[in-house]
C-alpha cells in the first residue's frame, strides 16, 4: 500500500512543491482494493499539501466503470481521464495529465 | 469538570491503571501524588512492571475512538474528559515507551499534559457550542490566551488529534516556516500514534492556490491573451472538501497584527514566447529605444499578432526604463541554474531573494553577455516571461472556508489586537479567555531600566550624548551588557529588529571583540533568517544550546516568538538564567511580552533590559507627535496608543484595498473557470503586467501503473506510450527538482521507491520491464543507477 508511504513522505509539511499522482488502471478487480474510493479518499485527506490524483482509465467492463465513476465522485482533487476506447484511452488520458500538467511554463512565486 | 481538572495537583498513573486515567482527572482518590522533578513541581507517570504494552496500545486507540465518537453526538463532559484523558495518555504512554527515555531506569515518566494544557483544551472545547458542519456559513471563533512557556505546542497537538478521531480535516496555522516546521516535527508521533494528520502550515502557505491549479490558471490566462477560447476547466480552483474543516492559528493575535492585516499575497502567471524574447533583446541591445519604437517594430507587431489582447505599450511603459536601469546600475545579481532563476542581493539585509521584475530579466541578459558568465544568452532569453496577475488573497482571508477557527497565543491582550479586532470580527466576536500559568509560583523575571543610545558606527549615526561621547553609543552599550553577562557565566539572548540591524553588530564585534577574551566566551551564535528552512536543524540546534553559560546569541525580532530557549542548565539558573536584550522599541505590547517570555520559561530565572538607538524614538515621535521615554511605563503605553491612532486609518485603508483586491480576483477567477465576461479578464490582466524570471515549483509525479492480466497487449503498449510523452514532457522542463517515481499493482501492490531524478530514468528499460511484468511482476528497472545495481 502506497499510500502510507507517501503520506510519511510528503505529509505535513507545508512544502511548496507540487505532488501528482497518475493511476493507469481499467479498475477492474484487485485495483479496487488498491485504489477504491475509500483508499483515495482516505489519501486525499490526508495532509499531503497539493496532492493532486489523475486516473487515466482504461478498459470498458460494466464493474471497472462503476468502480471509476464512484472515484471520479471522490473529491476535486481526482480527475478521471476516461474516452470511448481501452488502449487509445491509455496514450491520450498520458497526453492530457501531461498537457494539463506538465507542460506548463515558468512559473513565477513571490519571493 | 474545568474546576475538577484545576483542583486536582497530583496524581500517579501506572500503566496497569492508565486507561482509568479519567479517573486523574475527576475522581479524588489513591493514585494522586505529587513529585519533584528538578525545581518543577509535576505530576508523574510511575511505571509498573509490564511487558505487554501493544494490548495497551489498542486498549487506548479503541477508547480514544468509542470516546470521540460519543462526545461527536453527545457533547457531554464527561465523554470529553474520557477523550482528553484518553490522548493525554496517548502522550504519556509515548514518552514512556520512546527508547533512551532518561525516565525509565526509575519506572517513573512525567504525566502529559499539565494541567494548564488540559484546561485550556477542555475550555476550548467546552466554548465551542455546535460541532463544525460543513454547511456552516457562521463558524465559531474561539482564543486561548496560553502564557509563554506554558506548550501551546502540545494544545495544538492535542486539539488536532481530537477532531481528526472526530472527522475533522484540521489546519495549523503559523506566522513562521520555521516553527511551523517544528511543530509538524515534533507533533508525528502522536499523531501518528492515532493514525492522524494535520497540515502545518504558515499562513500564507495555507493561503494560496496549490500549483497544480496555479497552472491552469496560467494556461488559462495565456489563452485570453491570445485571444483564444477557453475550454472546460479540470477542476475548481478551491479547497473543497467533504470534511468538516477546523483552523487552528498559532500566535493568532500575529495575524490580526498591524503587519498581517493589510497584506496580500499575489501570484503571477507567467506566459513565454519566441516572440516576446526577441522584442526585449531589441531593447536590451537598443535596437529600439522608446516605447513607441519598440510597439511598432517588427517584434514588437509580432508580439501584438501572437497576444492581441495583451495591452503592450502599457507593459512597454515599465520594461524600456528597466533596460535602461539595469544598464547604469549597481544592483548585485546571482544565477540559480538548478533553478533557474535570477537572485538578487538585497540592498537590506544582504541576502539573495529571487524577484519578478523586468530589471531581473535584464540582468540576465548582462550576466550572459560577461565572459565570466555562468549562464548563456540563450538561457538568458529562456528567462523571459510577461507576468499577468493570477490569484489575490488578503491574509484574512486564511479563516474563510473553515468551519471552527480557534486561535492560542502568548499575548491575546496585544492593545492592537483589541483594536484590530473591534473592526475585523463584526458578526462573530472570537471567544476569549486566558489561561492560568502552571508556574509562575513566584515572580523570577527581573526587569532592568532601559538604556537610550547614539549611533556609534557609520550605518547608525545619531545623537551622541556630548557629555559622555564614548560610552553613550548603541552597539558598545549592546557589547558591554553582553559583556556583563558572560562575566558571571550567563547566557544572553540579544534581539535585533532587523537583519541589516544585526548583520551590522556582526561586524561591529569583528572589529571590537567581546571581552573578556574567547575561551570565557563560547562562541557568538546568529541565528538565521526565519524564512531559511534548508537551516532548520542549525536553528534548533543553536535555539537548544542557547540558554547555556557564557552563550551569547543573536537573534531578530522573528524569533521572539515561539522559540523555545529552554534552560536546563543548573548552573546558569543559579547564577540567574538567560538575559535578553531587546534593541528596539516595540509599537505593540504584545511583541515585548512575547520577547520578554524568551526567558524565564518554566519558572526559571532570568532578567530583561531594553537597549534602544535615540534615532528610533524620534521616529516613533515622528509618527505620533508624542515623546517616547522608555524609562515610564505610563509614557510607553500612551506612546503606544498613539501610535496606534496615527497607524489606524492607514491600516483601514490597507485592509480595505486588500479586500478589494482579493475580491477583483475572486471574480477574475469565476471568469476564468466558466469562460465569460471577457472584457473583465483582459482588464484584470492587463491592471499590473510585468516581466521577469520566474522560478519553476518543482514537480514529483508518482506513477502507478496496473499490471493485472486485462492490462496485456495494447493496453500496456498504450501505457507505454504514453509514459514515454509524459517524460519526454518532464525532461523538457528541465527543472533538475523535478522527480519521478514509478511502481506497479495488480492484485499486490509494489512497494513505493525512492524518487528519482527524470534525467535518470531509463526509459527503454523501463517500458521493457513494464510490458514484462504484466500477469502480476514488478518493475524492477526505472532509473539507470538500477541497472549498474
Amino acid at each position: 500500500m502506497p499510500f502510507k508511504d507517501m503520506v510519511a513522505k510528503y505529509g505535513s509539511s507545508g512544502d511548496s512543491l507540487a505532488l501528482e499522482m497518475l493511476v493507469v488502471t481499467d479498475g477492474d478487480e484487485g485495483s479496487s482494493q488498491t485504489y477504491g474510493t475509500k483508499q483515495l479518499k482516505t489519501l486525499l485527506d490526508c495532509s499531503i499539501p497539493n496532492l493532486h490524483v489523475t486516473i487515466v482509465a482504461c478498459g470498458s467492463s460494466a464493474s471497472g466503470q462503476k468502480q471509476l465513476a464512484d472515484i471520479a465522485s471522490v473529491g476535486e482533487h481526482i480527475d478521471v481521464v476516461t474516452y470511448d476506447n481501452a488502449a487509445d484511452n491509455i496514450a491520450a488520458g498520458f497526453a492530457e495529465f501531461t498537457k494539463a500538467r506538465v507542460s506548463n511554463p515558468l512559473r513565477a512565486r513571490e519571493s | 469538570m474545568v474546576s475538577a481538572v484545576l483542583g486536582r495537583r497530583e496524581c500517579i498513573v501506572t500503566f496497569d491503571n492508565m486507561l482509568n486515567c479519567d479517573t486523574v482527572f475527576l475522581a479524588p482518590g489513591p493514585f494522586c501524588r505529587c513529585v519533584r522533578v528538578g525545581i518543577v513541581e509535576k505530576i508523574v507517570l510511575l511505571v509498573q512492571d509490564r511487558t505487554d504494552t501493544s494490548s495497551l496500545e489498542t486498549e487506548i486507540l479503541d477508547r480514544s475512538r468509542e470516546a470521540a465518537s460519543r462526545y461527536w453526538n453527545s457533547k457531554s463532559d464527561d465523554d470529553l474528559a474520557e477523550l482528553v484523558a484518553m490522548v493525554c495518555v496517548a502522550r504519556s504512554f509515548i514518552d514512556a515507551t520512546a527508547p533512551g527515555s532518561g525516565l525509565l531506569q526509575d519506572r517513573t515518566y512525567l504525566f502529559e499534559c499539565h494541567l494548564m494544557q488540559v484546561y485550556a483544551i477542555v475550555s476550548l472545547f467546552v466554548s465551542q457550542k455546535a460541532n463544525p458542519n460543513t454547511s456552516t456559513t457562521n463558524p465559531e471563533y474561539h482564543f486561548r490566551s496560553i502564557g509563554t512557556g506554558e506548550g501551546k505546542s502540545i494544545v495544538i497537538c492535542a486539539i488536532c488529534i481530537m477532531w481528526s478521531l472526530m472527522g475533522c480535516s484540521v489546519d495549523v496555522a503559523c506566522f513562521s516556516k520555521i516553527l511551523a516546521a517544528r511543530d509538524a516535527n515534533n507533533s508525528r508521533p502522536w499523531l501518528q500514534f492515532f493514525g492522524v494528520t494535520a497540515t502545518f502550515g504558515t499562513i500564507d502557505s495555507l493561503i494560496k492556490v496549490a500549483p497544480q491549479f496555479q497552472s491552469q490558471i496560467e494556461q488559462r490566462s495565456a489563452l485570453v491573451l491570445r485571444g483564444q477560447p477557453l475550454p472546460a476547466m479540470i477542476a475548481n480552483a478551491t479547497n473543497a472538501t467533504t470534511q468538516p474543516r477546523v483552523l487552528v492559528i498559532d500566535e493568532v493575535d500575529v495575524l490580526y497584527s498591524e503587519g498581517m492585516v493589510g497584506q496580500v499575497w499575489c501570484d503571477a502567471s507567467q506566459h513565454k514566447s519566441e516572440e516576446i524574447s526577441q522584442l526585449f533583446l531589441d531593447i536590451w541591445e537598443q535596437k529600439v529605444s522608446t516605447v513607441q519604437e519598440a510597439v511598432q517594430s517588427a517584434n514588437g507587431r509580432a508580439v501584438q499578432q501572437a497576444f492581441p489582447n495583451l495591452k503592450l505599450e502599457q507593459l512597454l511603459e515599465r520594461v524600456v526604463p528597466a533596460a535602461e536601469e539595469v544598464r547604469d546600475g549597481t544592483f548585485i545579481y546571482e544565477v540559480d541554474n538548478d533553478r533557474g532563476r535570477i537572485l538578487r542581493r538585497s540592498n537590506e539585509d544582504g541576502r539573495l531573494q529571487q524577484h519578478v521584475e523586468p530589471q531581473d530579466f535584464f540582468a540576465a541578459l548582462k550576466e550572459a553577455s560577461s565572459p565570466l558568465s555562468s549562464i548563456t544568452k540563450e538561457q538568458a532569453l529562456d528567462m523571459i516571461a510577461v507576468s499577468t496577475p493570477a490569484v489575490a488573497k488578503h491574509a484574512l482571508s486564511l479563516p474563510r472556508g473553515y468551519h471552527a477557527i480557534w486561535g492560542v497565543s502568548g499575548t491575546l491582550a496585544s492593545q492592537f489586537y483589541e483594536c484590530m479586532a473591534s473592526t475585523l470580527f463584526t458578526n462573530s466576536v472570537p471567544q476569549k479567555m486566558e489561561m492560568p500559568t502552571s508556574f509562575a509560583q513566584k515572580q523570577t523575571l527581573t526587569i532592568q531600566d532601559p538604556i537610550v543610545c547614539g549611533g556609534d558606527v557609520p550605518e547608525l549615526e545619531g545623537p551622541f550624548d556630548s557629555n559622555n561621547r564614548e560610552n553613550s553609543g548603541y552597539f558598545l552599550n549592546i557589547k558591554k551588557e553582553i559583556e556583563a553577562v558572560v562575566e558571571r557565566s550567563r547566557a544572553a539572548l540579544v534581539v535585533f529588529e532587523t537583519q541589516a540591524r544585526l548583520n551590522a553588530f556582526r561586524e561591529y564585534i569583528q572589529g571590537h571583540p567581546i571581552e573578556p577574551p574567547s575561551q570565557d566566551v563560547r562562541a557568538v551564535k546568529y541565528l538565521p533568517p526565519t524564512s531559511a528552512t534548508d537551516k532548520y536543524s542549525v536553528i534548533d540546534q543553536t535555539i537548544r544550546v542557547a540558554a547555556s553559560r557564557a552563550r551569547v546569541t543573536l537573534a531578530t525580532r522573528a524569533f521572539g516568538r515561539g522559540s523555545d530557549f529552554v534552560c536546563t542548565d543548573a548552573l546558569l539558573k543559579s547564577e540567574g538564567g538567560l538575559h535578553v536584550i531587546q534593541t528596539f522599541w516595540s509599537p505593540d505590547n504584545s511583541e515585548e511580552v512575547q520577547i520578554k517570555g524568551r526567558t524565564c520559561r518554566q519558572d526559571n530565572p532570568g532578567s530583561y533590559r531594553q537597549i534602544l538607538w535615540a534615532n528610533d524614538l524620534k521616529d516613533i515621535q515622528a509618527i505620533t507627535n508624542v515623546p517616547v521615554n522608555v524609562a515610564s511605563v505610563t509614557d510607553v503605553e500612551s506612546a503606544r496608543a498613539a501610535y496606534f491612532n496615527a497607524r489606524k486609518s492607514a491600516t483601514e485603508a490597507q485592509i480595505a484595498d486588500a479586500a478589494e483586491q482579493e475580491e477583483a480576483s475572486a471574480e477574475f477567477l469565476q471568469n476564468l473557470h466558466n469562460g465569460t465576461n471577457m472584457d473583465s479578464m483582459i482588464e484584470y490582466l492587463n491592471a499590473a503586467p510585468s516581466v521577469g524570471a520566474g522560478a519553476m515549483v518543482p514537480y514529483k509525479v508518482v506513477i502507478s501503473c496496473d499490471v493485472s492480466g486485462s492490462m496485456c497487449g495494447a493496453n500496456i503498449d498504450a501505457a507505454c506510450k504514453g509514459l514515454e510523452v509524459l517524460l519526454e514532457a518532464l525532461q523538457e522542463r528541465d527543472c533538475e527538482h523535478d522527480e519521478v517515481e514509478i511502481h506497479t499493482f495488480s492484485s499486490n501492490v509494489q512497494q513505493l521507491r525512492a524518487m528519482g531524478a527524470v534525467s535518470d530514468v531509463d526509459k527503454a528499460a523501463l517500458t521493457a520491464n513494464l510490458k514484462s511484468s504484466v500477469g502480476g511482476g514488478t518493475v524492477r528497472i526505472v532509473y539507470r543507477r538500477d541497472c549498474a545495481a
